[in-house]
């Protein structure tokens, strides 16, 4: 297989242009007489638009023009739709209320946009953006999760607020192993609310060229095919092959730049209808309103065990916030990505979970960091640590004794997914090790006579990544393939120009591609050029989220590389005068086997392009090959995060004083670039345990909308990682790779969470673990002891 | 955040005079409420009026204590 480059932990190629100011993001892009969108927006959460007069702010300084969502639709503009269709337990399809670009007569949530003010600068759109007068009918509005089936109706088309009541796994089974087992643990656990804060907010220009009447949109997207798919086939904006999208560089996404929004239609909708490139750039208060927000789970389970602590069976009921409307994969999130993870790591021989997703008048909710599986290993590992403490056992040897073993795979778990290969007790044992939980007592010892308390927490993770074989994805409602596309394309002096359906805000694919490609043609990694995010340049991708990039998109690149190598070879022989199968090509040079005829890469690129001797009656000239990957199966990361922590009781303050992960992601092409994934991760994960937490009041009004009330993970708040790795090789692709930009946000949460409970020496705490929270949890549990002497 | 008037005067008379003359002033010390306030149009200043160059206001001082000081007041 491949080597030299992989393996290396070479620095990012991209990095000097974005360290040096020349990245090029959506908003530094300024087109010639360009003007500036400001969308107006509700300022409350659920209302009847009874007049709405936009003549004043028509008439201001500088206005071109003031559209509504009555525009929208008279233009025959169509809903943004959300892409995955779940079945309920009776085979009824989810209901989806429509979800207009702008909102006509009716708001849903605070933020969401009603008019649009175009104007020459963008002081002038927002200062006429305050002289549109709109009268609202405000209704009472569903907020919380909890009383969203019984308030009032949102949307006609969804009745008690529930799109779907999905089950998944074997029902009668489960009740039934829960019923006869030696102990049963219970657990009611919420997964808070997050709100993305991508360092980039959301950008969109819309470009007109009445000439070839084709659109072009520049815009923050993780995928900017799929977004030309969806305003092309649903939102009928334009004919697919007159819009073009590009994503330059973008600001990070963690997934809230997946889905096709409001803002970017209405641009490139507006641009054509007013014959003007229209640029908007969110503030940051829009990205709190507006950008889909994530997580957002109300849970009950229960886990069953026998007399040795041998899991038996495990029963999940969730309630899952939709938001207002239904996001482009939010049905996908808390079903497919969620409840096919609840077997974990663990042989649990039963598992049925059911999930109702619920509608709300807040922001949408879809898919963030992880997506549905950091909420299942959250629900999974808290209640294992809780049974590990009810069963008296130790929490590392309650989880190896239930692992899946090496010699189980490929393993069919009781919810869907087939494992193909891991091994968790590898990563468990490497995890102690660097964790030194053998010293962790005296470490307890040491706190406590400084008058701290101390915890260590576990969380054995798992995650179905490398999204997704497409029969399979098909089979369970995805409206698109999950395959991806690449092209080699090998330039006549022999170096390289790639071009990826992938898409990377922030992983550094310019790099990890480099390396592969290069290793595969034995060049350096200076001679290759990675090209994505542009529907103009590169064939058809479906993007960059679900730890896809390296296992779907890097294993089309590999195949697109093999094509390259193998069409080399017959050049060649060709030129060497043997035959094409007598040829290896080893480390950048053809060579005749037995003989010490060879030709470079470089010799027989310039062949291809110049062909005076070449084979032309049975080859074509010129080396370029464009492969499409669809995956096998899933890609399983695994591993465990084991987090240690230290409580001042008179605060409350909580520090994270150490963090191990030890991780398995197959093949790792360039491990400093992982590291920094897991880092990355992490810090989110722990940002959701202890900071983070997206707050409307009763009245639907987002009470954490800036930075000064939405708590952000800061470098104080994190310790240094302690992060290793472990290694099987995924049987399925080509690279070997499993993906590994979730796993620090999958699998930290609950180890943060298990170590405050350990140290604060209680059952319970709600996620985030604030100095307020940590303090009043030891309050109660210190009042409840005294009670119960 | 709304167009509006700033100044930075050298002497607390200055200031005291800006203040005076200008239609809806407010004084700029840290900024860390009033101008994320105003980027969100919340807070509408007419003039701003920076601190920043008081030296009259530089500086802390006491001379007088609640209690024994530990350490000598300045």
């Amino acid at each position: 297989m491949v080597a030299k480059n992989i393996g290396e932990p070479v620095l990012r190629k991209e990095d000097a242009r974005f360290i040096t100011g020349k990245g090029n993001y959506t908003d530094d892009i300024n087109l010639r007489g360009q003007a500036h969108a400001f969308f107006v927006r509700a300022p409350v959460a659920r209302a009847m638009i009874t007049s709405l007069d936009c003549s004043a702010a028509e008439a201001a300084d500088g206005v071109v023009a003031v559209l509504t969502g009555a525009q929208v639709a008279e233009d025959g503009l169509g809903s943004l739709p959300c892409g995955w269709m779940v079945l309920s337990k009776d085979g009824s399809e989810m209901k989806q209320p429509p979800h207009p670009p702008l909102a006509a007569d009716r708001i849903n949530y605070s933020g969401e946009p009603f008019a649009v003010v175009i104007a020459d600068t963008l002081q002038q759109a927002r200062d006429a953006a305050e002289l549109v007068e709109v009268e609202f009918d405000e209704l009472d509005a569903v907020v919380s999760v909890a009383d969203a089936q019984s308030g009032p109706q949102i949307h006609p088309e969804v009745p008690d607020n529930t799109n779907y009541d999905w089950e998944l796994g074997e029902r009668d089974e489960t009740l039934k192993a829960i019923e006869n087992a030696h102990h049963v643990t219970r657990l009611s656990l919420v997964n808070n609310r997050l709100i993305p804060n991508a360092i980039e907010p959301r950008a969109a220009i819309g470009d007109y060229n009445s000439g070839t009447d084709e659109i072009t949109l520049y815009t923050t997207s993780q995928n900017p095919h799929l977004a030309r798919l969806v305003l092309t086939a649903f939102v009928q904006l334009a004919p697919e092959h007159k819009l073009r999208i590009i994503a330059p560089d973008v600001g990070g996404g963690f997934g809230s730049k997946i889905f096709i929004y409001s803002e970017e239609t209405v641009v490139a909708w507006a641009a054509r209808k007013l014959d003007l490139p229209i640029k908007w750039t969110a503030d940051r208060s829009e990205s709190f309103l507006t950008d889909a927000h994530g997580r957002d789970h109300v849970s009950e389970a229960e886990l069953a065990m026998d007399e040795n602590g041998n899991f038996l069976a495990l029963r999940v009921k969730t309630l899952a916030n939709m938001g207002a409307y239904l996001s482009t994969f939010a049905s996908a999130v808390p079903t497919y990505l969620y409840g096919t993870l609840l077997a974990g790591q663990y042989k649990t021989p039963n598992v049925y979970v059911e999930v109702q997703a619920v509608m709300t008048n807040t922001a949408p909710v879809d898919a963030y960091r992880g997506a549905g599986r950091p909420e299942a290993t959250y629900l999974l590992e808290r209640i294992v640590e809780i049974a590990a403490q009810e069963m008296n056992m130790d929490p590392a040897e309650l989880r190896r004794k239930n692992f899946i073993q090496p010699e189980d795979f490929p393993y069919q778990t009781p919810v869907a997914l087939e494992y193909d290969i891991g091994d968790y007790e590898a990563s468990l044992d490497k995890a102690l090790a660097m964790a030194d939980y053998a010293g962790f007592s005296a470490r307890r010892e040491a706190s406590v006579a400084e008058g701290k308390l101390r915890g260590i927490g576990f969380s054995c993770y798992i995650e179905a990544c490398g999204l997704a074989p497409s029969q399979v994805a098909g089979s369970l409602g995805a409206g698109v393939g999950l395959w991806e596309s690449g092209e080699v394309r090998v330039n006549p002096t022999g170096s390289v120009t790639v071009m990826t359906g992938s898409h990377s805000h922030g992983q550094g694919h310019e790099t990890t591609f480099a390396q592969l490609v290069a290793s595969q043609l034995g060049i350096s990694i200076d001679d290759v050029e990675v090209i994505h995010g542009d529907t103009g340049k590169m064939d058809f991708g479906m993007g960059t989220y679900g730890s896809r990039s390296l296992s779907v998109g890097g294993s089309a690149l590999m195949k697109a590389a093999d094509k390259i190598v193998a069409k080399g070879k017959k050049i060649a022989g060709h030129l060497m005068d043997a035959k094409s199968e007598d040829i290896d090509f080893d480390d950048g040079e053809f060579k005749v086997r037995e003989s010490n005829l060879s030709k470079t890469f470089q010799e027989i690129a310039f062949a291809a392009y110049v062909p005076h001797d070449y084979p032309l009656e049975e080859l074509e000239p010129g080396l370029t090959e464009k492969a499409f990957y669809d995956p096998a199966n899933f890609t399983y990361p695994a591993g465990t995060h084991i987090c240690e922590v230290e409580i001042d009781p008179d605060t409350g303050v909580t520090s994270v004083v150490k963090f191990t992960a030890v991780d398995d992601f197959g093949t790792i092409i360039n491990p400093m670039i992982v590291e920094g994934q897991v880092h990355g991760g992490i810090a989110q994960g722990i940002g959701q345990a202890m900071l983070e937490h997206g707050i409307y009041d009763e009245t639907g009004q987002l009470q954490t909308g800036s930075f000064m009330d939405y708590c952000m993970p800061r470098a104080d708040d994190l310790p240094n990682f302690d992060v290793g790795m472990t290694t099987t090789v995924c049987t399925h692709n080509p690279v070997g790779a499993k993906g590994c930009g979730e796993a620090g946000a999958i699998g930290s949460p609950p180890a943060v969470i298990n170590a405050i409970t350990n140290a604060l020496g209680v059952r319970e705490i709600d996620m985030p673990a604030t100095p307020l929270n940590v303090w009043q949890t030891l309050q109660n549990a210190t009042h409840e002891d005294a009670r119960g002497e | 955040m709304y167009n509006f008037n700033y100044h930075c005067p050298s002497s607390l008379q200055e200031a005291e005079s800006l203040y005076a003359k200008s239609e809806d002033p407010m004084f700029l010390a840290g900024g860390h409420t009033l101008l994320p306030t105003m980027k969100q149009r919340l807070n509408a200043p007419t003039d701003l009026i920076d601190l920043a160059g008081l030296t009259e206001l530089a500086g802390c001082a006491a001379n007088w204590c609640l209690h024994p000081p530990r350490r000598r007041c300045r």
